[in-house]
């Protein structure tokens, strides 16, 4: 089942009434969502403002959504069109980057490097935390798990792909990654605590 | 010995990678929104990905966003994108009907040994325009037709008195008044002249 698939099928219980199910869609998009925003908004505060917004506009219009495109596009024009009028309602210039930004863009917007720091110093502090901790994690990985998951989440493979560059079974391709974001994750989990809304 | 909760952490993990099937897919993502632990997972897991991708703009709204939507109504509108489809489904069956009737139609006309009026209007057109007199009897059918325009002048025959009681002459006077141009929606040559039709019946 595809990304996509899995998002439809998430919609489809959103739309059943199934507010959990939304849930996971914003923990899923929201930092990439965020990172989109920066590119057009340059408070913090701001961002998240708006971040939060465009889901809340999201959950309302699932009810026209078809899936005739896939949900982080949909997501993401929301989220654009919200910053647009936010800025416009500020009596702010939009950046050239805002009107020239399609759902090509969106979908493949990876710009890291070219963003601002978004992140409140707080949040900052936290975020250089998390970032050395995972970094942290992946170094003390034995070299086939960090292989593995680097292969999957900054690659973007598929296991097939993996098991092909690895020479080995899809099943242990599976294992790795399990094992692998395991292990970082237990070096994250005292960092961000039980509190769920702790901000990281 | 592996526990069943690493079992599904596992799972949200291929679920995370769209590596699993639909069916699994959907228990995985029943286990995570009915499981706070494995919902805390999935959290995480994704925390993890998004550092990796040096993507983690440090922002977590998904309290707020959830506490916001708890004033929302639920939505009930259940896969809006299949009833589209079934809609979709729907059209392209009465179009094919459509379809399917329009030619039955038009074969039911094509094979019938008699023309419909249409065809009578452009016969008599063709009678006229051609400087033949009207046709008597049934040697209608088996006139050509010759287009013309329909500005041509036609050469009218001369009105004989005999004819006034000739009952073909009658229709073709009828003809030349209201359905001798319809089709094309054009005046009649004498319309356009302003001259009364030669063939216009003696009163």
């Amino acid at each position: 089942m595809s990304d996509r698939e899995i998002d439809q099928q998430l919609v489809e219980q959103v739309q059943r009434g199934d507010k959990r199910a939304f849930d996971l869609l914003v923990i899923k998009y929201q930092r990439r969502l965020a990172r989109l925003l920066s590119r057009f908004i340059r408070d913090p505060a701001e961002v998240e403002d708006i971040t939060q917004e465009t889901f809340i506009k999201a959950y309302r219009a699932l009810p026209s959504f078809r899936g005739d495109s896939a949900f982080y596009t949909w997501l993401y024009r929301i989220g654009v069109n919200t910053a647009k009028n936010f800025l416009v309602s500020q009596g702010r210039k939009l950046p050239a980057t805002v009107n020239g930004f399609g759902t090509e863009e969106a979908e493949n917007f990876e710009g890291a490097d070219q963003l601002r720091e978004v992140n409140t110093p707080e949040s900052e502090l936290m975020g250089k935390q998390v970032a050395q901790t995972v970094n942290q994690a992946l170094e003390a990985l034995p070299e086939e798990l960090s292989t593995a998951i680097v292969l999957r989440e900054i690659e973007g493979l598929s296991y097939e792909e993996i098991a092909d560059i690895m020479n080995c079974p899809i099943g242990t391709v599976r294992s790795r990654i399990f094992r692998a974001r395991e292990a970082v994750a237990d070096k994250l989990r005292p960092l961000l605590g039980t509190d769920k809304s702790k901000r990281w | 010995m592996v526990i069943r909760g690493e079992i599904v952490r596992n799972e949200i993990s291929e679920l995370m990678d769209g590596e699993l099937d639909g069916t699994h897919a959907a228990k995985v993502i029943n286990a995570i929104k009915n499981d706070d632990d494995l919902f805390s997972d999935w959290k995480i897991y994704h925390v993890v990905g998004d550092s990796l991708r040096q993507s983690a703009v440090n922002i977590d709204i998904s309290e707020q966003v959830k506490n916001q939507l708890v004033d929302e109504p639920l939505l009930l509108s259940p896969y809006p994108h299949k009833i589209h489809q079934n809609l979709k489904q729907k059209l392209l069956n009465l179009s094919v009907a459509a379809s399917v009737a329009a030619l039955s139609v038009g074969w039911l006309i094509s094979q019938s040994g008699e023309q419909p009026e249409t065809g009578l209007k452009e016969v008599y057109m063709a009678e006229k325009t051609s400087g033949k007199t009207a046709p008597v009897g049934g040697h209608r059918s088996s006139m050509t037709f010759q287009p013309v325009s329909a500005y041509s002048s036609p050469s009218m025959p001369v009105v004989s008195t005999h004819y006034n009681n000739d009952p073909l002459i009658y229709r073709d006077l009828t003809y030349e008044r209201s359905v001798r141009y319809p089709t094309t929606g054009m005046p009649s040559p004498a319309e356009v002249t302003g001259e009364q039709s030669a063939a216009a019946p003696v009163e």
